[in-house]
C-alpha cells in the first residue's frame, strides 16, 4: 500500500489524539484488520517522533505529543531510542565533516571556480524565470482538511487543461488566524517529496500560492502551510489542504 | 486490572480454531491481534496496554465456545468490542488519576518534558552503537543515509537513495523502519542486559 497524505494526516491526528470519537473508532477497526495499516501507523510514530525531536512540530502539536503520545513507558521508550540514533547520526556527520573541509582546502581554486558557477548559474536561473511568467491560470479555493473523513476532508479535484501555465489555489485560513501574520507553504506529493512554494496573503481569511503546470503530476497533493506571527515564531497551522490532478 | 484467570490449553485452542481452521494460520492471527490491541491501548495512553490486550483476549477466550457457532463476520470486530469495556473500565478505575493529570497546567507539562529532553540518553547511545555493528553493512548504511539531513536535503536525499537502490520512495521508507525496529528492539535487549546501577 502506498499510503497517500490524507491517510497519513489521519494517521497523525490520531496519534496525536486530535481525532473525534466516531474518527477514532474507524481508525482502530481498520487496524485490527489490515497489517498495511498498522505498520504505516508505526512509521508515522517514527516520523512525529523525529519530528518532535527537531523542533518541527506546532506549538499545539508539541503539547499534544507530550500529554497524550508520551504517556506511556513504550513511547518514552521510543523517544530516547530515537534521541540516540539522532545523536550518533550528527556525530557522524560531524565526523565526516573535516574531511571535507580538507578535501576543499586541497583544491583552493575549487573555491572561486564554483563561486563563479553558481554566480552564473542563478543568473540564467533569473533570466528563465522571468521570460517565463506563467500568464493563464486556474484557480481552486482549498478548505483545510483534518484527516478525519468527513465529508470536507475529500481531496478537491483539478483539471488542468494544456494551455494552462499555472495553478492557483487560494487557502481558506482558520477562523482563528491572527492578523499581520506571514506564512510559508510547502506542497508535498505522493512520493513523499515536498518543495517550498511562495504564499501570498489575500486578505485575513485567505492565502493564495501559485504552483507552475509543470510541477503537477497527475497525483494527490498536500500543501502545509506555516505561519509567523510578528514575534518571528514559525509553527504549522494543524491539517493540510489536499488536492488531485486529473 | 490484571485478573486471576489462567488460560488453559483447551480454551486457547478454542480461540486458535475460531480465528483459522489452519493451526498455523491461527497463531499468526492471533499474535497480529494481540500486537494490534496493545497499539491501541498505548494509542490511547493506557501505561498498562500489555496487560489490557491480556485481559480483553482472556475474557474473548472464555466466551469463544458460546460466541463461536452463531458469530457472523470477522472475529476480530468481537474483540474489539470487548477491547472497549476493557477500556472503560480503567478508565473508571482511573478516574481519580486522571483527575489530577487534567489539572496540570501548561506551564507543568512545559517543565516536564525539558526534564525529558534533557535525560541523559548515554545508555541507549552505547547500545546503539554496538547494535549498528552488529547489523549487516547494507543496512547499516541504509539506515545511517536515510535518516541523515535535514528538511529538503533529506527529501531530495531520500529519492536519490531510492533510485540508487531501484525501489519506490515508499518501499525504502518501510525499508528503513524495519531497520530502525530491529536496531530498537537489539538497544532494548542491550539495555535489560547491562547492570542495574
Amino acid at each position: 500500500m502506498t499510503p497517500n497524505l490524507a491517510e497519513q494526516e489521519r494517521i497523525r491526528r490520531y496519534l496525536l489524539g486530535q481525532l473525534a470519537d466516531d474518527a477514532r473508532q474507524a481508525i482502530e477497526g481498520d487496524l485490527l484488520t489490515s497489517g498495511e495499516l498498522f505498520e504505516e501507523l508505526q512509521i508515522v510514530e517514527d516520523e512525529l517522533i523525529d519530528e518532535y525531536l527537531a523542533g518541527k512540530m506546532s506549538a499545539d502539536e508539541n503539547v499534544q505529543f507530550r500529554r497524550h503520545f508520551m504517556a506511556t513507558v513504550d513511547r518514552q521508550d521510543k523517544v530516547r531510542f530515537a534521541g540516540a540514533l539522532h545523536r550518533y547520526l550528527k556525530e557522524k556527520e560531524r565526523a565526516s565533516a573535516p574531511n571535507l573541509r580538507a578535501a576543499m582546502m586541497k583544491r583552493a581554486w575549487a573555491i572561486p571556480v564554483a563561486s563563479l558557477a553558481l554566480i552564473v548559474l542563478i543568473a540564467a536561473g533569473l533570466w528563465l524565470t522571468r521570460t517565463r511568467e506563467p500568464r493563464t491560470f486556474a484557480t481552486v479555493t482549498l478548505n483545510l482538511s483534518y484527516g478525519e473523513r468527513g465529508p470536507g476532508d475529500q481531496p478537491t479535484r483539478v483539471k488542468l487543461d494544456p494551455d494552462i501555465d499555472a495553478l492557483k489555489l487560494l487557502l481558506k485560513l482558520p477562523d482563528s488566524s491572527p492578523p499581520e501574520t506571514q506564512y510559508r507553504a510547502e506542497l508535498l506529493d505522493n512520493s513523499g517529496g515536498s518543495q517550498s512554494v511562495e504564499a501570498v496573503v489575500q486578505d485575513s481569511q485567505m492565502v493564495s500560492v501559485l504552483i507552475r503546470a509543470n510541477k503537477l503530476k497527475r497525483e494527490a497533493f498536500a500543501i502545509r502551510l506555516f505561519a509567523r506571527g510578528p514575534d518571528g515564531v514559525e509553527h504549522r497551522i494543524n491539517g493540510n489542504y489536499l488536492f488531485v490532478i486529473e | 486490572m490484571k485478573k486471576e484467570w489462567v488460560l488453559t490449553q483447551d480454551s486457547f485452542d478454542g480461540l486458535l480454531d475460531w480465528l483459522d481452521a489452519d493451526r498455523e494460520r491461527a497463531g499468526k492471527a492471533y499474535e497480529a491481534i494481540r500486537l494490534r490491541l496493545i497499539k491501541i491501548f498505548t494509542c490511547r495512553g493506557c501505561s498498562e496496554a500489555e496487560d489490557l490486550a491480556d485481559e480483553t483476549i482472556n475474557r474473548v477466550v472464555t466466551r469463544v465456545r458460546e460466541i463461536a457457532p452463531d458469530f457472523a463476520g470477522d472475529p476480530v470486530q468481537y474483540f474489539y468490542g470487548v477491547s472497549h469495556k476493557v477500556h472503560l473500565e480503567y478508565l473508571r478505575k482511573r478516574h481519580l488519576t486522571q483527575e489530577l493529570e487534567d489539572t496540570v497546567s501548561p506551564a507543568a507539562i512545559q517543565s516536564t518534558s525539558s526534564i525529558d529532553l534533557a535525560e541523559d540518553i548515554e545508555p541507549e547511545y552505547q547500545c546503539l552503537e554496538r547494535c549498528l555493528g552488529q547489523l549487516p553493512e547494507n543496512s547499516r548504511d541504509l539506515v545511517v543515509r536515510y535518516y541523515q539531513q535535514e528538511k529538503q536535503a533529506k527529501i531530495d536525499h531520500r529519492k536519490r537513495l531510492a533510485e540508487e537502490l531501484g525501489i519506490a520512495v515508499n518501499a525504502l521508507r518501510i525499508r528503513a523502519h524495519r531497520i530502525r525496529q530491529s536496531l530498537h528492539e537489539c538497544v532494548l535487549k542491550c539495555l535489560e542486559e547491562q547492570p542495574a546501577n
